[in-house]
């Protein structure tokens, strides 16, 4: 493709489709991450449940600390796939889901494995509040909304410490960060854009 | 009345580095290489060209120890590919 020459229409179009194309087939993922967290976590809910049926005498709910460990090889992966790569992708709004879905696992575990007592139900209501105000924010690159987003899920980490009275304020203070707040700049925007036109 | 198509977009390889920066992120110079199949000497004209219309950026720095280009398609850049691929369909009517 060194020569310049005068291109048809025709041409033009094959190009971009050609181009498009090339730049696709460089984006497969590999699958290593799905194989080995399908491996991992396939083998932990079956090796309970092998536990729970035969009542084996030890804890065999430890082996679920084996998805922490899988987190190592995960950022080494992600880290050298990365270094590979001679063009950044856009981030898509699948990738997005998957970061947000990392998050909230991590929260998850958090609230049922990690901490000594169980926190009262309104935790999870918060953690459920960071997944479409992240995930919105992220995909429509409203700041307010990852603000808001993060805010739910810091929310989310405090309240798995605290009394269920301050879990309330805590919703409360998640609700405005995530939804009001951007309600009101959304709102704004809008006012002038539909004034703009009249 | 057809428009005119944008002369920098249609020339095969700035058309082709456009297409390829349109779909990423930002790749490097090397990447651009590859996947053109173009030389480096008239590979970094056409970038030149397309870095002086505007529509794209083009950063060099230092990765662990050797020159590293980058390049970026800009607003004014995806813009113009619009443009340009919607006067290619009202030509092709498709």
């Amino acid at each position: 493709m060194d020569k310049e020459k005068q291109l048809s229409e025709q041409e033009s179009l094959r190009i971009i489709a050609e181009m498009i194309q090339l730049v696709k087939k460089d984006f497969y993922d590999t699958g290593i991450s799905a194989l080995m967290w399908g491996t991992v976590v396939g083998f932990c809910g079956l090796f309970c449940f092998l536990g729970i049926s035969f009542n084996w005498d030890f804890n065999y709910f430890f082996v679920w600390n084996l998805t922490f460990i899988a987190l190592l090889p995960q950022i080494a992966i992600a880290i050298t796939e990365r270094r590979r790569r001679k063009a950044k992708e856009n981030i898509d709004t699948v990738s997005i889901i998957w970061i947000v879905f990392a998050l909230i696992m991590f929260g998850l575990a958090l609230y049922t494995s990690v901490l000594k007592t169980v926190p009262s139900p309104s935790s999870l209501y918060l953690l459920v509040y960071t997944i479409p105000t992240l995930t919105t924010g992220i995909v429509r690159k409203f700041k307010a909304m990852i603000i808001g987003g993060f805010i739910c899920y810091i929310c989310f980490i405090i309240s798995c410490f605290t009394s269920y009275k301050i879990d309330m304020l805590l919703q409360s203070i998640a609700a405005i960060s995530a939804w009001l707040i951007p309600g009101l700049i959304l709102r704004h925007r809008y006012i002038k854009s539909t004034t703009k036109h009249v | 009345m057809f428009k005119e198509l944008d002369p920098i977009l249609h020339s095969q390889l700035r058309l082709a580095v456009m297409s390829l920066l349109i779909s990423v992120k930002e790749a490097e110079f090397t990447f651009i290489r590859e996947k053109t199949n173009a030389t480096a000497g008239n590979l970094s004209v056409q970038v030149q060209k397309l870095k002086e219309a505007g529509y794209i950026d083009v950063v060099k720095q230092f990765k662990d120890n050797y020159p590293q280009t980058t390049c970026k398609i800009t607003e004014v850049g995806i813009s113009a590919f619009e443009a340009y691929v919607k006067a290619l369909q009202e030509y092709l009517k498709v």
